[in-house]
């Protein structure tokens, strides 16, 4: 108690699907900030709670398996940990497969880091008949380990306190020494001694074993720190010799060599520690497993899910958003600043998003999180894998390409599922082609009411085609490997609806923050260029465009560019502003077909925009709304120019 | 006679000095007699050499050896899909399988490199290994090696994919869709892409 404000860093570890953010969330409630890591577009989740007379720093580092320079969040959490040295590592591991996941502790204890373990989800290992020596497991370690079931809070208060006192020293650490086998060990012994002596600096931060570790598996994070300094090229060629050598005595790449005597260490702890009794022949868990992954009933399964979610969604969702927006209009009514049409605008701005937020967002995302808490969306992406794998994407894809035809919006925050930013980037441009329920209400108003279901119809299969190819042609364009994928399966559970509401809280006070300024300003900033006329002179730009190349009316200018507002407002605004509900008087058939081709494809709306510059960052914004204008410019203009051809008018 | 040898040179590979030829022929399910000319033809053209202990490869038959592997996994990976065959073709039979597979399958060099140790080290012979994809659903096997770039069996290691590990097929999924596996307890999805370039040899 000597120094009473003390401030304590504890950072969470673990793989993914371990109930690391569960933990978190348990832990912080409601006293958390979620935002990006500086420069990345990896997520960080911070929080600060007091315990006792101290305050707590709960980071939430992201979910890996591993720790080498595989991918960006790899990189950042063991950056975090070698150069922010917290206090005390809480390293969430799943009790129901504990070999995988020490992988990961052994690295963690590699780093010299202080750790303390939490011992996840014994409730599943224990149904699965596996028993763990908690005690031995400790002593094995030299740590402390924590039994948890996070979901209903067991074991999480222990957890902090242990974690906290492990900071303060009150309990003594005393972690497992990392080695390996001969040849590898006298490698890194080589190795260490040469570092320790002429690469000093680097090991003011990291352990000099561990920097020996990782130029023995030709890590290129490692290898380009030590290519800036003076001698390292000395230590570089040291380093390749050795590994040659290894690779030569083992036959195998000198990262699988050592991934695999990790592999070896982490098997021999599990075997010790572990006691198999016989698991229950065949478990609800198995069974569910069995019939959701079927070949017939799995899909059967996976089509009544996704109906059910997106009924529940558009229509309870679309009937509420009804609701509330003319309820909202009924007091908005009353307010007498409506005279200035600038201001109304901003109101206008509001209404749309908090009409679109209510209804869609939040039923959306607490769907979600039952599905990804439950564990089905892995099964759902086992389904649609092959499929998805034709167009540049894994199976994974299905939930945000599927919510696209609902609303772009969920659907482009939904793409950070993806691992790549080869795969989230077409996944991102096909979410915008896809034409989401407003769109869907201009084709069946325009061409369907007056023209025909059938060629409805047409045009919906047509931009599944184009869906198709422009995946496909992506596929091609962008350069990089795609990805393949390796999904971890974890076992089916009860979700907690206090984390998912929490979860949904946090995920929807992160949407308002980004999308509600661009709503409103964008929406007053529209009615300020129609107030102050300069709508009419951008008429005149977009008029040879429109209507030279694409043969549509000049009406139909306007109506365009509100609709990047809202979509919703595209037939609205062509009612309004050529002064008939009969759309066949201004229209000709061939002009409706091209008119609902470039509306479903042009520019996403105003939210969808902010979506994207959120999750992707405006350049790439700018590139995916450039390619949505190509895109709609070239295919309006080859049906048109069909249109013509064939004398359609 | 050419498959004969390089099934023999296989065997003493993977045997070294418990290799007989009584063994031999009954493995092979050859007579003695055809294994002792195709000895007789390998000591003579230098493939392997005798001495009190037994018969060993020399390098020319470690290299035959290697070069039946590369080809044996140049073809078993294209015989899974109709668009590959087509492509092989065209391409005719490939001479040489080492920079095909750096070419065709987008390996660098460092990786091509481990892929041949691979080969060169495993103890079984090569018709023992499949992909991932040929085992059916409760089959178990043994990890022998992945054809890919550093990334990819990476991350493969990571997830407990090393070598000599064993994996059991639990489901998989409908047209070409992912292949669920239990490896260390744990299950793991790996896409049919994936699944491809994974060899393991049966138990």
């Amino acid at each position: 108690m000597t120094n009473r404000s003390r401030t304590i860093k504890i950072a969470l570890a673990g793989n993914a699907n371990v109930g690391k953010s569960t933990i978190f969330n348990q832990i912080t409630g409601l006293a958390q900030h979620v935002g990006n890591w500086p420069g990345k577009t990896v997520e960080k989740a911070e929080g600060i709670v007091k315990y006792g007379s101290y305050i707590v720093e709960v980071l939430d580092l992201p979910g890996t398996y591993s720790l080498s320079a595989y991918s960006e969040e790899e990189v950042i959490a063991r950056e975090y940990i070698a150069t922010e040295k917290p206090d005390i590592i809480l390293n969430v591991i799943d009790a129901s497969s504990l070999e995988r996941n020490l992988y990961l502790t052994i690295q963690i204890l590699e780093l010299e880091a202080p750790v303390v373990v939490a011992l996840n989800l014994i409730d599943i290992a224990t149904k699965r008949g596996l028993n763990i020596a908690i005690n031995r497991l400790s002593e094995i370690l030299g740590v402390p380990v924590i039994p948890m079931i996070a979901i209903s809070g067991q074991g999480v208060d222990e957890a902090l306190s242990i974690a906290v006192k492990a900071a303060l020293g009150e309990i003594k650490l005393n972690p497992l020494k990392i080695r390996y086998g001969k040849e590898v060990e006298d490698s890194i012994e080589k190795l260490r001694h040469i570092i320790t002596e002429k690469a000093s600096f680097l090991c003011r931060t990291y352990p000099p074993r561990w920097l020996a570790v990782k130029l023995l598996e030709r890590d290129n994070e490692v290898i380009s720190k030590f290519n800036s300094i003076s001698e390292g090229r000395e230590i570089l060629l040291l380093a390749e010799s050795l590994a040659c050598r290894l690779e030569e005595v083992h036959g195998e790449p000198s990262h699988i060599i050592i991934a695999a005597e990790r592999y070896a260490l982490a098997s021999k702890i599990a075997n010790e520690v572990l006691k198999v009794k016989t698991p229950p022949t065949s478990s609800l868990i198995e069974n569910l497993s069995l019939i959701t992954t079927h070949k017939i009933w799995g899909y059967l399964i996976l089509i009544l899910v996704l109906t059910s979610m997106f009924s529940l969604i558009f229509f309870i969702g679309g009937y509420l958003s009804g609701l509330l927006e003319e309820l909202l209009y009924v007091l908005i009514n009353e307010l007498p600043a409506l005279r200035f049409r600038v201001i109304r605008g901003f109101i206008d701005g509001f209404v749309a998003g908090l009409v679109l937020v209510i209804p869609y967002v939040v039923p959306f995302y607490i769907l979600l999180y039952i599905m990804e808490d439950s564990g089905y969306l892995p099964r759902a992406a086992f389904l649609v894998d092959g499929l998805m794998h034709k167009i540049g994407l894994h199976g994974k894809a299905l939930i945000p390409l599927l919510l696209g035809y609902g609303c772009n919006v969920p659907a482009c925050i939904g793409c950070r599922i993806m691992e790549s930013w080869r795969e989230k980037l077409i996944l991102g441009f096909l979410i915008t082609i896809v034409p989401c329920a407003a769109r869907t209400i201009i084709i069946l108003n325009l061409v369907g009411n007056y023209i025909g279901v059938h060629v409805a119809l047409i045009l919906y299969i047509m931009n599944l085609a184009l869906v198709f190819a422009i995946g496909k042609l992506a596929n091609l364009w962008l350069t990089g490997e795609a990805i393949g994928l390796i999904m971890e399966m974890p076992p089916f559970r009860i979700p907690s609806i206090k984390i998912i509401l929490l979860k949904t809280y946090i995920r929807i006070k992160e949407f308002l923050y980004i999308a509600f300024p661009l709503l409103i300003i964008g929406s007053g900033f529209v009615n300020y260029l129609e107030e102050t006329g300069l709508l009419n002179v951008i008429e005149k730009e977009f008029e040879p465009i429109v209507s030279s190349l694409l043969g549509l009316p000049t009406v139909t200018v306007v109506p365009l560019i509100l609709g990047i507002l809202r979509k919703e407002l595209v037939i609205a605004m062509l009612a309004e502003a050529s002064g008939t509900m009969n759309f066949s008087l201004v229209l000709t058939p061939r002009q409706m077909i091209v008119f609902t081709i470039f509306t479903m494809l042009y520019i996403p709306c105003i939210a969808t925009l902010a979506a994207l510059v959120k999750e992707y960052g405006v350049k790439k914004t700018l590139v995916i709304t450039a390619a949505n204008i190509i895109l709609a410019i070239t295919v309006s203009l080859i049906i048109n120019i069909s249109l013509l051809v064939y004398n359609y008018s | 006679m050419k498959d004969l040898l390089i099934e023999v040179l296989e065997l003493i590979k993977e045997l070294k000095y418990k290799f007989s030829i009584s063994d031999a022929s009954r493995r092979l399910n050859q007579s003695e007699q055809a294994i002792s000319e195709v000895l007789g033809n390998a000591l003579n053209n230098g493939y392997i050499v005798k001495n009190s202990y037994g018969y060993l490869l020399t390098d020319k038959g470690e290299k035959a050896v290697l070069n039946h592997r590369g080809n044996h996994l140049h073809n078993s990976i294209h015989k899974l899909s109709i668009l590959d065959l087509l492509r092989r073709r065209f391409e005719g039979k490939v001479h040489n399988w080492y920079s095909h597979i750096s070419r065709s399958h987008g390996l660098d060099k460092d990786s091509v490199r481990d892929l041949t140790r691979d080969l060169q080290q495993m103890p079984w012979r090569i018709e023992d290994t499949v992909p991932l994809v040929d085992l059916r659903e409760g089959d178990r096997a043994l990890v022998a090696y992945i054809l890919g770039g550093r990334g990819l069996t990476l991350r493969l290691a990571e997830m407990g994919l090393t070598p000599n590990v064993e994996v059991r097929i639990i489901r998989k999924g409908p047209m070409r869709g992912p292949i669920e596996i239990l490896v260390r307890g744990t299950s793991l999805a790996l896409g049919y892409g994936v699944a491809k370039r994974v060899f393991v040899r049966r138990v």
